[in-house]
């Protein structure tokens, strides 16, 4: 049985809302592992960079939740499957860890957690969103065909 | 600390032989904590008595803290070395990505021995050190370096970039080392010995996860430490008009250095304010990683090319409190546009701007009074404001072509030793003054403070604070700095920035800390504080530093400051007391 917080998270998917206003302080960063239960870094599934050099201020990756994942097309154990709304779940268990699916996102979405060897795949549940201080993260709302 | 804290490991490289190994070594991070604390530690272990500034055995020491990566704001890396500038302790302290990249792969702390027989840079991710040949980037900008590093190795956002320029190439004293294009282990030096081991950068980066004792309580501090540092109004002006934002009212209270101190007050103090780079320049703010701040205040300089019309070069150049006083109101220049100018030559070649622009400010004088001529200066002639001639003077400086600009080279110090004019060479303890003229606070605390560095103790603040009201002894006086002053060695020893000190209480700090696995009481702490600070004063006296022997210039006196009542007497007095309360403290007599 879904709990009522998994059926708002497939109803909204986190987004970038005004990448110009990041200041890089990457406090979304660190939210994500936290939320992962790690401190530190490994198992966050979001990324800020600058633009090659701060003075021409960051890029800040997450998964778009894309409605045909190619993350999950070229997962050769299904340990991704489509995610309703958009994105992918993972099974752990079944990941072997062979990279594909970081390679097949073009945007670098599928993060990796050197330390198990496996990805670490956002599920939009809004976590680093709390500590952005600039508002450049948020959860928006999916359309409504996309969210049954 | 928690037993798989890689806290513990410390990285070991050998620039002469290329090697590298990592030791844990809890007992100094259990006894210290980490950064300055580690970092003092590691200098009286590495740094062999007397050694050459400028040679093989002078260490380049890196340390990180127990709360990095783990909180907001522990976000300063500490260096530690000899400085080549006053040929004692030298500290500086560096934002940016410095600290959580060290951190993140896997070492509390990096110590650099040994000097290389060709130019290169040092690439460390994780556990693999590899050694570059930087002989074509020798010679080249921090900008360009930056930006070619950037290229060749991986890590993008989870990477320090630490890099020299030419200043740091050609050894000057007061060279500094820039991380990220715009944060620096500005003071003291530390540039000169990354040149002198022909060591032109440092990249390291990482990705790693740390060890906590409780998430659930990790995650509820974790979010008040958040909430304060994004909502208590003492980090507001930080992320508002930034550090600069002290010129208006340091201008109006009349402590401003304003033309190699003749004067403490600017009257071109508006052009150059806060509020004039917010609102005509300001294009960026950053921050440093994991600090939701954002301090740093980056300006837009669009500049027209003079042979071709509708062509524009734009530059964005960060600008800072201490900077604005040292290039602007110190030179008398009260052009925003000309400060930046200067501003973004310095960065490129890699300088020191405080010290330099009091050493410009002293050649400024110099030549007034006819002590210098243009013989020396090689044509170059320096009046208040003209930026050009600065830019000129400040080249020279880089590339030293002459006994003269070499003299300059190593600082205020040793150029009035040569040249004279000391009543108005404004060096404390060797290191060129910062932008305080508030009172006997401010230049007794640069005095005593162990690298002579406003950030030791904080004396500015009590001059406006306290002493602006009532009279203090002495005594009291030295006695209120010097327990800042090892307050601020927990601080720093945990890598957090001094502007979140309202915030990072003894309680707070005792709290965060059992997160990390570290058991000590608010009096464990202050106890700390006390020992680290006496470690940097055994270092000292064994260099032969001495506290009531350092040359106090006369201009001090000269031009009154807010504080009617600062005279020689009282500062001589002062520092007699320092040193006997010192002397006692650490149970060592001074030489």
């Amino acid at each position: 049985m879904p709990t009522k917080k998994d059926k708002r998270s497939r109803l909204v998917r986190l987004a970038v809302l005004e990448t110009e206003r990041c200041i890089g302080c990457q406090s979304c960063m660190f939210a994500c592992s936290r939320k992962h239960g790690e401190a530190g870094l490994s198992a966050s599934c979001i990324g800020v960079r600058s633009i090659g050099g701060m003075e021409r201020g960051f890029t800040v990756i997450v998964c778009r939740a894309c409605e045909d994942p190619p993350c999950a097309k070229v997962c050769p154990t299904q340990a991704l499957t489509p995610r309703k709304g958009g994105g992918v779940h993972i099974d752990t268990d079944k990941c072997i860890g062979c990279g594909y699916c970081r390679d097949a996102c073009i945007i670098g979405a599928v993060f990796w957690d050197d330390e198990i060897n496996k990805p670490v795949i956002c599920v939009h549940c809004g976590y680093c969103a709390d500590f952005c201080p600039h508002g450049v993260l948020g959860l928006q709302k999916k359309e409504a065909k996309n969210a049954k | 600390m928690l037993n798989n804290d890689p806290l513990a490991n410390i990285l070991y490289i050998d620039l002469s032989k290329r090697t590298f190994k990592v030791k844990k070594r809890r007992d100094l991070f259990e006894k210290y904590m980490g950064g300055t604390g580690v970092a003092t530690a590691l200098l009286h272990e590495e740094c062999p008595e007397g050694s050459d500034l400028l040679g093989p055995d002078n260490p380049i020491i890196f340390a990180v803290g127990p709360l990095t990566a783990l909180f907001p704001l522990a976000s300063k890396t500490v260096a530690m070395f000899k400085s080549p500038l006053t040929g004692n302790l030298g500290e500086s302290h560096c934002g940016g990505r410095s600290a959580v990249a060290v951190r993140m792969a896997g070492y509390g702390a990096i110590v650099i021995k040994g000097t290389s027989s060709m130019p290169v840079y040092l690439s460390i991710d994780g556990n693999q050190v590899y050694f570059r040949d930087a002989s074509s980037l020798w010679g080249m900008g921090n900008f360009a370096t930056g930006r070619i590093i950037r290229e060749n190795e991986t890590g993008a956002g989870l990477r320090t970039i630490m890099r020299i320029g030419r200043a740091g190439e050609n050894l000057v004293s007061y060279a500094c080392v820039t991380s990220e294009t715009y944060r620096h282990f500005g003071r003291l030096g530390l540039g000169a010995v990354f040149g002198s081991k022909k060591l032109k950068a440092l990249v390291v980066s990482g990705k790693s996860s740390l060890p906590v004792s409780n998430n659930k309580t990790y995650k509820k501090i974790y979010d008040e430490v958040y909430k304060a540092a994004v909502e208590s109004p003492v980090m507001k002006k930080y992320h508002d008009l930034g550090t600069a934002e002290n010129i208006m009212p340091l201008n109006d209270f009349g402590g401003l250095p304003t033309r190699n101190l003749k004067e403490a007050r600017f009257e071109g103090a508006s052009g150059i304010s806060g509020e004039t780079f917010a609102e005509h320049y300001l294009g960026r703010r950053l921050a440093c990683s994991h600090c939701p701040v954002g301090c740093i205040h980056i300006a837009a300089l669009r500049e027209p090319y003079e042979d071709e019309a509708y062509f524009y070069k734009t530059s964005m150049i960060s600008y800072d409190y201490e900077p604005i006083y040292s290039l602007g109101s110190m030179l008398g220049i009260s052009s925003a546009t000309d400060f930046l100018k200067l501003m973004d030559k310095v960065e490129a070649w890699g300088m020191d701007a405080m010290s330099l622009g009091v050493i410009l400010a002293w050649v400024t004088e110099a030549q007034e009074k006819g002590l210098i001529t243009e013989g020396e200066t090689m044509g170059v002639r320096l009046e208040w404001g003209c930026v050009e001639e600065y830019i000129k003077a400040a080249g020279y400086i880089v590339s030293q072509p002459n006994d003269f600009y070499m003299a300059l080279a190593r600082g205020v110090e040793h150029a009035a030793s040569i040249y004279g004019g000391e009543d108005f060479a404004l060096a404390f303890g060797g290191n060129e003054m910062p932008g305080y003229h508030t009172g006997p606070g401010a230049h007794l605390g640069v005095l005593i403070g162990a690298r002579h560095s406003h950030l030791d103790n904080g004396g500015y603040g009590i001059d406006q604070k306290t002493l602006v009201n009532q009279k203090m002894k002495p005594e009291e006086l030295v006695d209120t700095l010097l327990e800042e002053e090892r307050w601020r060695q927990v601080l720093s020893s945990l890598v957090v920035c001094f502007f979140a000190r309202g915030i990072y209480s003894p309680e707070l700090v005792a709290r965060l800390l059992a997160v990390a696995g570290f058991d000590l009481s608010t009096d464990d702490l202050q106890r700390i504080g006390r020992e680290i600070h006496s470690e940097k004063y055994r270092f000292k006296i064994r260099e032969g530093f001495a506290t009531d022997s350092v040359r106090i210039p006369e201009r001090i006196f000269e031009t009154s400051s807010p504080i009617s009542w600062l005279n020689e007497n009282y500062l001589k007095e002062a520092l007699k007391y320092a040193q006997k309360t010192i002397s006692k403290e650490i149970n060592t007599p001074f030489l």
